[in-house]
């Protein structure tokens, strides 16, 4: 088990790395012209929106031990969003930098080694092997979508 | 020590701020995209 300063410090560091990992990887494929063919709206919509909440709730007025809660929370969605991301990449046949993995690989070991009471917040991968028959994925008109405000 | 702590919080903040317009925009087309391609009306005139 490892002691509680490096556990905090573990995480702080991954966040930051790894809102830089998904959102840079995420755009790379969504600007890709083909993923709408593989890329399950269904699945990521929830994942984003709940990233975007997870990071909300950090900026709030929280006391530090939710904090760093709301921050197991944001690396969990985080990697769910890197695996779904590396498997459209793989389809769409885009190639994304292999420090993705080690990312992956070190988010995986800080869970596994996470105190007890924090462990509770892993949830996605189990939620998304429920979801994986229901995928919906995007395919329709890029000029059907309107982003306005 | 949580003072350094809050401190890197606050950077990991103000990350996510420049960040976050863009995570919006792909959250709303994302949501949009399922409605759309949920809706039968929809489907029909795109045929």
């Amino acid at each position: 088990m490892m002691n509680g300063e490096k556990v905090i410090d573990d995480i702080l560091e991954l966040s930051s790395d790894l809102l830089d990992a998904v959102s840079f990887s995420l755009f790379l494929v969504i600007s890709n012209p083909n993923h709408q063919k593989y890329v399950d709206a269904n699945i990521m919509a929830e994942l984003v929106s709940n990233l975007i909440d997870s990071m909300k709730k950090l900026k709030s007025n929280q006391t530090f031990n939710i904090k760093i809660h709301n921050l197991i929370e944001f690396i969990d969605y985080s990697v769910e969003i890197l695996i779904t991301v590396k498997e459209c990449a793989e389809e769409i046949g885009i190639s994304l930098p292999p420090y993705l993995n080690l990312l992956i690989d070190k988010a995986t070991k800080l869970f596994e080694e996470l105190p007890p009471h924090l462990q509770h917040h892993r949830y996605n991968t189990q939620k998304r092997n429920k979801t994986n028959n229901q995928k919906i994925y995007i395919e329709i008109p890029i000029h059907q979508i309107s982003l306005r405000r | 020590m949580v003072k350094d702590l809050e401190a890197k919080i606050r950077e990991i903040s103000q990350k996510w701020e420049k960040y976050e317009p863009l995570f919006e925009i792909l959250e709303k087309y994302l949501n949009q995209a399922k409605r759309l391609k949920s809706d039968d009306e929809w489907r029909k005139s795109y045929r």
